[in-house]
């Protein structure tokens, strides 16, 4: 059964692999670059000399982290690409797993040649998996690295673009693509509507959890006045998820970044006295509980649909 | 044939249908939400008066050229949606996958052209009829929806950079309805290779990927000369219009007199010429562009490079499927 297995999917590790190379052969030279410039420009000394304090103030150095940020923010653009990548995985590895034995009706040959249906269903899911998982950790090592000097002279690593694309998630995303794909097999047994299913399913599930994402944990607040010399450090990467004026009683007036007047200013100050700003957020230090806790949840819905393949396997399959 | 055709894709035909039902869901409220912010806040209007000089006087009020406050309200407001459109680059992808890839591949691999080729209906006619159908419903689908997204870039093309630039380009206009061609011509010529459904899909997804970012990186810069402009370093009481002409910046290069390069990037120093001296007179910016005037002119150029490509891949399988055993 294990040599069965081998033999069927060997092309497609083979591919996988080409592909894995293929993306390191675009990703290590330019990554490097980016890196050198990151070093080099003394941009990343000066981000980690840089003040952490909550307000710095108003001439504080940005460390030339914009201007770094623009020269490549094509990279950052390009790093969406990454985002349908596990699900390329679940619709080429996981689809068929199932439903293309189905479709060929080759399924019957391994159950009456004395392998019952929980042995091969085991081999195959666990060869499969455990080939899912390298190839995904590899990827979102080699990525989360390429894009390391991007996402520190950024704003923010919790923006969707870095966020999806880093850290252990797109593990967590590339382990449920796969189990989508073999559910739906399991479910429409033939090749094409099990691919369509395991797409429309990836992409609903992807939308739904990160519109949840900000809501994982209470969002903090943070309120400064408008009368100040001082401004909200940008370079400790929080995620702002809303800012704006508010008047004294609390109602907001406009939405804006930062209101401000200087103290020592000659000219009368246009705003109310006593509003103030106030921006909500989460600050950056969450950024691996976000992680976990995202890369939980698809992990979780993973071994659901992989239980429903199982069982869809052993009852339901003729 | 035609009502085989049609029982076979009937399915997917639907299917299309939703997604199209769904996108314009999406994409109707929150477009015309941007479209009305767009002319309400008088941004429209603004954008349409701006001065479309290499160089503009700066604002005497607020120290800022024209426009600015407004766009970049609209711009925190509105700006994050821009890259949404970029996950349009996958659409035609994924008709090549789901209709070009199986079309001659799943026949094959089940063996069901035997069936029909057996019947008194010959091969010329039975890929004839197949490809026609599946390519029309294709072309309709990739004009429904790029109509509705052209329509909801509008507002973020004029407000962000150029309509030429990358990922930009490739989602509105007539440039997405040549690649859903080319990727179903793809697809549908994989399969006369291959022909098992999985690998077929596989070099589709390849294929489509490698032709279109080497199409867009390498040669769509060059498909016309593009133009030179420079101005000095010392600008006077002015500043360079740099974004909102909507050209398509290709380089910058700051220069001393004698021509040669001290930076890539632009610098300037407005205020009075003498203050401005740091780098001797002659100093100048060097930009390459593609002016934005040429946004059509490159969509028919590129959109006529697919649809060469897929007519050329559909005749090659055309040839190859009257050979098929």
């Amino acid at each position: 059964m294990l040599w069965l297995t081998w033999r069927q999917h060997r092309t497609h590790v083979l591919f996988a692999v080409l592909a894995l190379a293929a993306l390191a052969a675009v990703l290590v030279p330019t990554g490097r670059q980016m890196h050198r410039v990151f070093v080099d420009s003394g941009l990343s000394g000066c981000l980690d000399a840089m003040s952490r304090a909550e307000f710095v103030p108003e001439d504080a150095t940005d460390c030339g982290a914009g201007r770094f940020a623009d020269r490549y923010g094509l990279f950052g653009t390009v790093a969406i690409v990454f985002a349908v990548l596990p699900l390329l995985v679940g619709m080429f590895f996981g689809a068929p797993l199932v439903a293309r034995e189905v479709e060929h009706g080759t399924h019957r040959l391994v159950w009456t040649q004395g392998t019952t249906r929980l042995r091969w269903a085991a081999v195959k899911l666990s060869l499969v998996g455990t080939v899912t998982l390298a190839l995904a950790v590899a990827y979102a090592e080699l990525v989360s690295w390429w894009l390391t000097p991007l996402a520190r002279a950024g704003a923010s690593r919790f923006s969707s673009l870095t966020f999806d694309v880093v850290g252990v998630v797109p593990i967590g995303y590339t382990v449920f693509a796969v189990a989508a794909g073999i559910a739906a097999g399991t479910v429409w047994r033939r090749m094409v509507p099990a691919m369509a299913a395991t797409l429309v399913a990836f992409l609903a599930t992807r939308v739904a959890v990160a519109v949840a994402r900000p809501h994982f944990l209470p969002v903090r607040e943070r309120r400064f006045p408008v009368v100040t010399d001082t401004r909200p450090n940008a370079l400790l990467g929080d995620w702002l998820l809303d800012y704006g004026l508010y008047a004294p009683d609390g109602h907001k007036l406009r939405r804006v970044y930062r209101a401000s007047c200087a103290p020592a200013a000659t000219e009368p100050c246009p705003y109310l006295p006593g509003s103030y700003n106030l921006h909500t957020y989460q600050p950056a230090d969450r950024f691996w509980l976000f992680q976990h806790i995202e890369a939980g949840i698809f992990a979780a819905l993973a071994v659901v649909l992989l239980a429903l393949a199982v069982h869809r396997i052993r009852r339901r399959i003729a | 044939m035609f009502w085989l055709t049609w029982r076979q894709h009937r399915k997917e035909t639907l299917f299309v249908i939703a997604a199209l039902a769904v996108l314009a869901v999406l994409l109707i409220p929150s477009g015309r939400q941007m479209h009305s912010a767009f002319t309400g806040t008088g941004l429209a209007d603004c954008l349409r008066g701006l001065d479309r000089s290499v160089l503009v006087p700066l604002n005497p009020d607020t120290g800022k050229t024209d426009c600015g406050p407004l766009l970049a309200q609209f711009n925190s407001r509105f700006g994050g949606r821009a890259p949404l459109g970029i996950l349009f680059f996958f659409v035609p992808l994924l008709v090549g996958l789901f209709f070009g890839a199986p079309l001659v591949s799943r026949e094959i691999e089940h063996g069901t052209h035997r069936l029909v080729w057996t019947q008194g209906v010959s091969r010329l006619r039975w890929t004839a009829v197949k490809f026609g159908l599946v390519i029309a419903g294709a072309v309709v689908f990739a004009a429904a929806y790029t109509v509705l997204l052209t329509w909801w870039m509008t507002p973020l093309n004029m407000v962000g950079g150029s309509r030429l630039s990358l990922l930009v380009f490739d989602q509105q206009g007539i440039v997405p309805i040549a690649y859903t061609l080319f990727a179903v011509a793809l697809g549908a010529l994989a399969g006369t290779f291959t022909r098992r459904v999985l690998p077929t899909m596989a070099v589709t997804v390849a294929g489509f990927l490698v032709v279109r970012l080497l199409i867009a990186w390498r040669a769509r810069p060059q498909y016309l000369a593009p133009e030179r402009r420079t101005y000095p370093y010392a600008v006077g009481e002015s500043a360079p219009n740099d974004l909102l002409a909507g050209d398509w910046v290709l380089s910058q290069g700051f220069h001393d007199a004698d021509g040669s390069l001290l930076q890539s990037g632009t610098v300037w120093c407005s205020g009075p010429a003498d203050a401005c001296t740091e780098f001797g007179a002659g100093a100048y910016n060097l930009e390459l562009y593609q002016p934005a005037e040429r946004f059509w002119t490159f969509q028919y150029i590129e959109a006529g490079l697919f649809t060469a490509l897929a007519v050329a891949l559909l005749a090659l399988a055309v040839h190859r499927i009257r050979r098929l055993a």
